[in-house]
């Protein structure tokens, strides 16, 4: 038993240090991947404190805070889907399918729509709008999938998040019609995910999210544990279910408010990095919440890079280009799955 | 409208002079400066840009003559201004920052808010929003002061006030000067739109330049309501003119919602049908509505009259 317990933590070792290589190579190859050619040797030069003006912009204000946004968004879609995957105990749960994104979307739509020109710096105050969007739709998810006698029952949970999304959908539909066509440009990219107005303010903005979140979940991996087990079985083991769940709940619906407030709507991530850690790791959240942080960091940023790097001058939004890789692996997924 | 006035007022452009050349010989007039006051604050800017990039604008910049090196890519389907864009870069839609870097612009002219904080860190931006101005001669006045060169505005004025007076000299007794137009288009979604004058596809030629009056019901609900408005096919009736002209969105090129409607017997019934008098025109070369765009729509429209006429 000490045998299997050891080699599992090796293991788990082995697989976080090479995700962690990995977005590591990705992260150089990021780098030096642009519109603007910049020789490898001219970036690292531009490390050093050697570079022209337009170097130091294009590095340090457009690739790097670009760079550090696709990762903390990657993490925080995955650790959202985790979450959501092992509340609702169903394979399928992301941000995207529970309506978080869309409630989120349209808030930011309401953002766009209402609010003068100026009048409030978007950084910031989009991602509060993000929140309080994705809030009340998870709000009324709840409400909607909860019954007395029951609490939530995971399947309810999806079923009102998929039918809640389409109302959503439907209203942004509505709602986009009457936009001006730079607004509608806006809204249009955000929903396509794309990670383009980036700067140092949007990094700011969401850091403080991760920052207390992540390890707020990291702490309720036992909780997590024990509810992958099932309901009864969780609650005869002492966990006051409905609390952690709404608990846990809201800490997702955070990280994904916030995650997709900066990058719009990147659908997939949360679905797809929790699956390959599982596979690669196994179903013990302790392990498997850091190798799809991991994970989900990386596909973001590798989305992103190859969307800047496929078509210049004009570039692809990250959400489309993770949509591209991940759709046909969860179809293999699917596929290999005995269900 | 109201917009509009916002934005004048905004745009009271406060030109300062030059900041600092008088002491020193050998700055060149290229990099003085003056300071503009916009909408985001006071915008220092050259007097005479040298290497202007614009998303949106680079019809109005390519009108007052201005030195345009870099645009976003639809300025390249612009039909009107290609052989201009020979030394001009494409940029991508949205414009790619990295490029605008490379291409070391002195000013940047954009209409999407979103990019001006990442524009500004490049060169001095300003932040002018699609509906800035509402004619040919203020946008040509704003963009003259922009890139410093007001005679280039005004010759390009002069310019199309010919185009113009010989258009209706042209037109004069070949049209009834009583006779109704009206803008229509239609989406490949099926969907049906009337214009006022305000919103491209030739608006202000029609209305402004060779001043042709709406049919009372456009002029009441489209002009004097939002200047743009989603009809339902049944109604196009309602909003027929003796000449209708129709501009269809249709970006993959199916064609299938114009051979819809032309199905339709509220289409076959219409007089304009009838009288030939219904023209379907090329989207590219009649939704835009920068100057060099609108005084070719001026040729293009009175060389549809003739056609007719004959």
């Amino acid at each position: 038993m000490e045998h299997v317990l050891q080699s599992k933590a090796h293991k788990f070792r082995l697989i976080l240090a090479s995700s962690f290589a990995l977005l590591i190579f990705t992260f150089v190859f990021s780098i030096n991947t642009g519109a603007s050619s910049m020789s490898p040797a001219e970036v690292v030069q531009t490390f050093l404190g050697n570079g022209t003006n337009q170097q130091n912009l294009i590095l340090y204000e457009f690739r790097l805070p670009r760079i550090v946004l696709s990762v903390l968004v990657g993490m925080g879609l995955a650790v959202s889907g985790c979450v959501l995957q092992s509340v609702s105990r169903n394979a399928l749960a992301e941000p995207g399918i529970l309506g978080i994104n869309a409630g989120a979307g349209l808030a930011i739509l309401f953002f766009v729509t209402l609010i003068p020109t100026g009048v409030l710096s978007a950084a910031y105050f989009v991602p509060l709008f993000a929140l309080s969007g994705a809030l009340l739709a998870a709000v009324v998810i709840y409400v909607l999938a909860f019954k007395r006698q029951e609490g939530i029952m995971p399947t309810r949970l999806i079923l009102t998040g998929v039918a809640i999304q389409a109302g959503i959908n439907a209203a942004m539909i509505v709602l986009t019609l009457r936009l001006t066509p730079e607004r509608y440009e806006t809204v249009a990219l955000w929903l396509a995910g794309y990670i383009g107005t980036t700067s140092w303010d949007y990094v700011l903005a969401l850091l403080p999210w991760m920052i207390i979140i992540l390890p707020f979940v990291y702490y309720k991996v036992n909780v997590l544990n024990l509810l992958n087990l099932g309901d009864q079985l969780a609650v005869g083991l002492g966990v006051d279910l409905e609390k952690e769940r709404r608990l846990l709940l809201f800490a997702a619906v955070c990280l994904a408010a916030a995650s997709v407030s900066v990058s719009g709507s990147i659908s997939f991530v949360g679905l797809i990095a929790p699956h390959l850690a599982r596979q690669l790791i196994g179903g013990k959240h302790q392990y498997y919440l850091p190798v799809a942080a991991l994970l989900g960091g990386l596909l973001v940023l590798l989305g992103d890079t190859l969307g800047r790097a496929l078509l210049g001058p004009t570039e692809i939004p990250a959400g489309i280009v993770v949509a591209v890789i991940g759709a046909p692996y969860f179809l293999y997924l699917l596929a290999r799955s005995k269900v | 409208m109201t917009t509009f006035l916002v934005m004048a007022l905004a745009f009271v452009l406060a030109a300062c002079g030059s900041s600092g050349s008088s002491d020193n010989k050998d700055q060149t007039a290229a990099s003085e400066t003056r300071v503009l006051e916009t909408v985001k604050g006071d915008v220092e800017i050259p007097v005479d840009p040298q290497r202007i990039v614009t998303d949106y604008y680079a019809g109005e910049v390519l009108a007052v003559a201005g030195n345009l090196v870099g645009a976003d890519s639809d300025a390249f389907t612009h039909p009107f201004i290609q052989d201009q864009l020979q030394n001009v870069t494409d940029l991508g839609t949205p414009m790619n920052v990295e490029k605008i870097v490379e291409l070391a612009p002195d000013l940047i002219i954009t209409m999407y808010e979103d990019h001006y904080e990442e524009y500004s860190k490049i060169a001095p931006t300003l932040y002018i929003p699609w509906d800035a101005t509402s004619d040919i001669k203020s946008a040509l006045e704003l963009f003259g002061d922009i890139t410093g060169d007001p005679e280039a505005a005004a010759a390009f004025a002069a310019e199309y006030d010919q185009t113009v007076a010989d258009a209706k000299e042209q037109l004069k007794d070949v049209v009834d000067e009583n006779t109704t137009v009206g803008i229509y288009e239609l989406t490949a979604d099926d969907k049906l739109w009337v214009f006022g004058k305000n919103f491209g596809r030739g608006g202000q030629v029609l209305y402004d330049a060779l001043g042709f009056k709406a049919p009372e019901k456009i002029q009441k609900d489209i002009m004097e309501g939002d200047g743009y408005s989603e009809i339902s096919k049944e109604v196009l009736a309602e909003y027929a003119a003796d000449y209708m002209f129709m501009t269809v969105y249709d970006p993959e090129n199916t064609g299938t919602a114009m051979a819809k409607l032309q199905d339709m017997s509220i289409y076959k019934n219409l007089d304009a049908v009838k009288n030939d008098t219904f023209f379907v025109n090329d989207f590219d070369k009649f939704y835009r509505y920068d100057p060099i765009a609108i005084r070719e729509q001026v040729k293009l429209f009175t060389a549809l009259f003739l056609e007719k006429a004959e």
